[in-house]
């Protein structure tokens, strides 16, 4: 039994459907990155899972966790998971931490949520967190507000407050979109130092394939509110059975190699309340045929472990690509 | 914090300054004291014994330096109605003013913020959809309709309270409901967008992804974030009190500062109306000076900004 398991879950927010039936699993431990343009539902998969999202939006489908339905569950069990279990973290580091607070307070609340720590264990635990992601001078920085931090580092006191509650699993939303690259690489190396450190699990929500090809050894695709496809990380890259992921792949500059025009894909993401019939992506699909406007494809099973919801994939041929390292 | 206050309150004495400057100018220009005592048809040589009297035959500008050097050693002079000390004059109506206005503003507080908070808790509810057409109407309706409105049902209809004069607490009650209603409509507008504004940022997702239950958010992230634009509104609210009293006390002939300024202005009692208006500007300035202070104590950011930047 996968630690958390997501099966057919949908979202929408009034006619607008903005999940449409995802099935996903995530292993104790294990570092899964989900992919996709912006809009296509990534984030809002988990803030559905952890009952996130505004009372507006129409929740349905499956979210087990250790075999707990989540969806529909009462504050008294969300509660505990929120942070306790699955631990979440944001796009914008600067406007996710409240900023009348100091920080030490904010990662002191999670403490004594989770792990009922007050007084002064409690500010030596804060300390010890700010310590271990990389904060200089944890003790008088555990006193700063947000603003008077830089936008990495408030993404490292983020990370601290995610860390307090010792959860089984770490969703990182975006976590670097908006911060320099420089920074984006310490962040991702404090996160997989952390998951080496813990054997925390982690959910690596991207837009930028290079990022999650190195932190995570599977990936999940998504667009416009499905997984397309999902496989090893090394079999995303070798074999991509979905024309969507092979545009992502197209669309990514290599490191090494000679200069190539880069193929960008035609088109932009539907609107969620203007769905094309069939599959989503045929009106930007380059090998559409007519049956892709008549039936949304089910995923199908390219290879072990590798599904691609294409009516075209079919099983596995040798790679037409190999995996190669890229920095974003 | 010390130099945030300071050139706050610097900026505050250059504010009374000009208040104060612009009503002695508009005063003397728009209507001769001396003609308006002593009567259209008194003798020539009487108004002109009453202008020597009040140094009202001096060059503007002599009047404005003696006028300022008065202030400072606290005499704002006499009323000429009655020759008395202007500042005892309006000193004497200050308990009545402050008998309404204190617990108007206690009203405005104790049921604006409360009612925005729960309106936008209960956003798009009928609770929500009910506070705010109260507030529209209590905001859109200016105090002299309501205050009749008030004395039709209540004075004329059912014959309950008073519609007028100073006999009993009972006189206060309508008054004070007036004045108490627009301020709350007002402030539970503003505070019902300023909390629905915080409920929509990032923290407060983080305080919830944290695993904090709805009301620990709400108490402990959500309303302190909200109070510091609410705190702006109430202190234009509790500057605006004075002011607000001119309409309401003139309306239930109560005796207050507010209709004692009607009165002087219309008289051109001058030192009576600047020692009134001094003192309005004054509330004013004092209740933009707490709300500074306020600011400082609710917003980081604000204390922080007067010190070095952190790199």
């Amino acid at each position: 039994m996968a630690f958390v398991q997501i099966r057919d879950m949908s979202v929408a927010f009034g006619s607008a459907p903005a999940l449409r039936g995802i099935s996903l699993s995530v292993e104790r431990g294990e570092a899964l990155g989900l992919v996709g343009e912006s809009g296509c539902g990534k984030s809002i998969t988990w803030l559905a899972a952890l009952g996130l999202l505004p009372r507006s939006a129409k929740v349905g489908g499956s979210v087990l966790l250790d075999g707990v339905e989540l969806i529909g569950a009462s504050p008294s069990v969300l509660e505990p998971v929120r942070g306790g279990r699955i631990a979440m973290i944001f796009q914008d580091p600067a406007s996710s931490l409240n900023p009348v607070h100091r920080i030490g307070h904010q990662i002191a609340e999670a403490l004594a949520l989770h792990r009922g720590l007050t007084g002064a264990p409690a500010r030596a635990e804060v300390i010890r967190l700010l310590d271990q992601v990389g904060i200089p001078d944890a003790k008088t920085r555990a006193n700063a507000y947000p603003h008077e931090l830089s936008g990495g580092q408030n993404q490292r006191v983020m990370i601290a407050m995610a860390l307090a509650g010792e959860p089984e699993l770490l969703v990182a939303d975006e976590p670097t979109t908006a911060l320099d690259v420089t920074i984006q690489a310490q962040i991702l190396d404090l996160l997989g130092t952390i998951r080496r450190d813990t054997s925390m699990g982690l959910v690596l929500i991207s837009h930028d394939l290079g990022v999650v090809s190195e932190t995570c050894s599977r990936i999940a695709v998504m667009y416009a509110g499905r997984i397309v496809e999902q496989a090893e990380s090394a079999a995303i890259f070798a074999n991509p059975s979905h024309p969507y992921t092979r545009g992502l792949l197209g669309a990514m500059p290599p490191i090494s190699g000679p200069r190539q025009k880069l193929v960008s894909i035609p088109g932009s993401v539907p609107e969620a309340s203007r769905m094309p019939q069939g599959c989503a992506f045929a009106p930007r699909c380059s090998e559409a045929i007519a049956d892709c406007t008549r039936v949304d494809p089910a995923a199908v099973t390219v290879e072990a472990n590798h599904l691609a919801a294409c009516i075209r994939a079919t099983p596995a041929k040798t790679g037409t690509r190999t995996p190669e390292r890229v920095l974003a | 914090m010390l130099h945030y206050l300071g050139t706050r309150l610097l900026r505050a004495t250059v504010s009374v300054v000009m208040v104060v400057t612009f009503v002695f100018i508009v005063l003397r220009m728009s209507g001769d004291p001396a003609v308006v005592i002593m009567g259209a048809d008194a003798p020539p040589e009487a108004v002109d014994a009453f202008r020597t009297a009040w140094g009202l035959d001096q060059p503007i500008w002599v009047q404005y330096l003696s006028f300022f050097k008065a202030i400072f050693s606290g005499d704002l002079g006499q009323s000429m109605r009655d020759g008395r000390d202007a500042v005892a004059v309006v000193l004497e109506r200050v308990p009545s003013t402050l008998a309404l206005t204190v617990p108007a503003f206690l009203l405005n507080v104790g049921i604006g913020i409360p009612a925005g908070v729960y309106a936008a808790l209960h956003r798009n509810t009928a609770i929500d959809r009910f506070v705010m057409v109260m507030a529209v109407t209590g905001f859109a309706m200016p105090s002299f309709i309501l205050a009749m409105l008030l004395v039709l049902v209540f004075s004329v209809n059912l014959g309950w309270l008073p519609s007028a004069g100073q006999d009993s607490w009972l006189n206060a009650i309508l008054p004070i409901v007036t004045m108490g209603f627009g301020g709350a409509a007002l402030l539970a507008r503003f505070t019902r967008s300023a909390m629905l504004e915080v409920l929509g940022q990032s923290y407060i997702r983080t305080a919830s992804a944290k695993g904090l239950s709805w009301s620990a958010v709400v108490w402990r992230h959500a309303l302190q974030n909200a109070a510091i634009p609410t705190v702006t509104i109430i202190g234009f609210m509790l500057g605006g009190l004075v002011a607000g009293a001119v309409v309401v006390e003139s309306v239930f002939s109560w005796p207050g500062v507010g209709r004692l300024l009607v009165v002087s202005v219309s008289n051109r009692d001058l030192a009576v109306v600047q020692a009134i208006v001094l003192m309005i500007a004054l509330t004013m300035v004092a209740a933009n000076f707490v709300v500074d202070i306020l600011y400082g104590l609710l917003d980081p950011k604000m204390q922080s900004q007067t010190r070095p930047a952190r790199a």
